[in-house]
């Protein structure tokens, strides 16, 4: 994958899960300008889309304002060991990236 | 006149229309808010209803009160659980589009977000919160040393 992505999803004993997402991604504002003076286009994540079993619990919608290589937490319960947690995203430029991972049992924070 | 709105609005729909294909969901960015170059207009872009400062200390902020690097400011919103919170909006004053993210949650979620956000300079950050009753807001004051927008 081009743009990496890295997702963490546990579930703690209260029964509160924590979802942890990092992407790689350069997130230009569009405001910066090069050494040579011209600016850097924009290009950054617009939509991100965590889905607990195919439901929608987290939509998020960005702006050149996040950082570099953002991260997304996200809280919620209902989720056990063992359901699927699914992170979605897409760019200014249309670029995708989408990634599973399976709730284990651990600690949230 | 009447024909570069219906083209707008023809263009406006494709986009959508793509967005829907590419990624499978309802999909929407709130353009005029996220292009909002003032905190005002960037309100007033996220909602027309009246926003009512926080004074009951529902709005808690999880964010350092001195950033080293503008580029990397870890912000944090939890607001109290015992309100049904629908989407929490994160702008930062100064920035040259104070809004930076924009956050819908089901109600299963935990009224509670985390990202790092750029900060051109020292400002106060906004948490607007949508919830049942209306939109409440807090702010809070983040100094930073090195502003995050040259790169």
């Amino acid at each position: 994958m081009a743009r990496p992505m890295r997702i963490v999803a546990v579930c703690d004993d209260s029964g509160l899960t924590t979802v942890r997402v990092l992407i790689r991604h350069d997130m230009e504002t569009g405001f910066r300008k090069r050494k040579d003076g011209t600016l850097v286009p924009a290009h950054f994540i617009k939509h991100v889309t965590v889905r607990h079993v195919q439901k929608t619990v987290l939509s998020a919608e960005w702006g050149g304002g996040v950082s570099k290589n953002p991260s997304l937490f996200c809280y919620f319960r209902g989720g056990v060991p063992g359901d699927s947690v699914e992170v979605s995203w897409v760019d200014t430029q249309g670029e995708t990236n989408k990634k599973a991972t399976i709730i284990t049992r651990g600690k949230s924070d | 006149m009447r024909d570069a709105g219906f083209l707008g609005a023809l263009l406006g729909l494709s986009e959508v229309g793509f967005l829907k294909l590419a990624y499978g969901n309802n999909v929407t960015w709130n353009n005029q808010a996220f292009n909002a170059e003032t905190l005002p207009a960037a309100i007033s872009a996220l909602t027309s209803q009246p926003v009512i400062q926080d004074a009951s200390g529902s709005i808690q902020f999880i964010a350092p009160p001195i950033a080293e690097n503008g580029a990397v400011v870890p912000v944090g919103i939890k607001v109290d659980e015992s309100l049904q919170v629908r989407a929490i909006a994160l702008l930062c004053e100064k920035n040259p589009r104070p809004l930076a993210a924009y956050y819908e949650l089901s109600p299963e979620a935990i009224p509670f977000i985390r990202t790092r956000i750029k900060m051109s300079e020292t400002a106060s950050v906004f948490a607007l919160v949508k919830t049942d009753e209306g939109f409440i807001i807090a702010d809070k004051l983040i100094k930073v040393t090195r502003g995050g927008c040259g790169g």
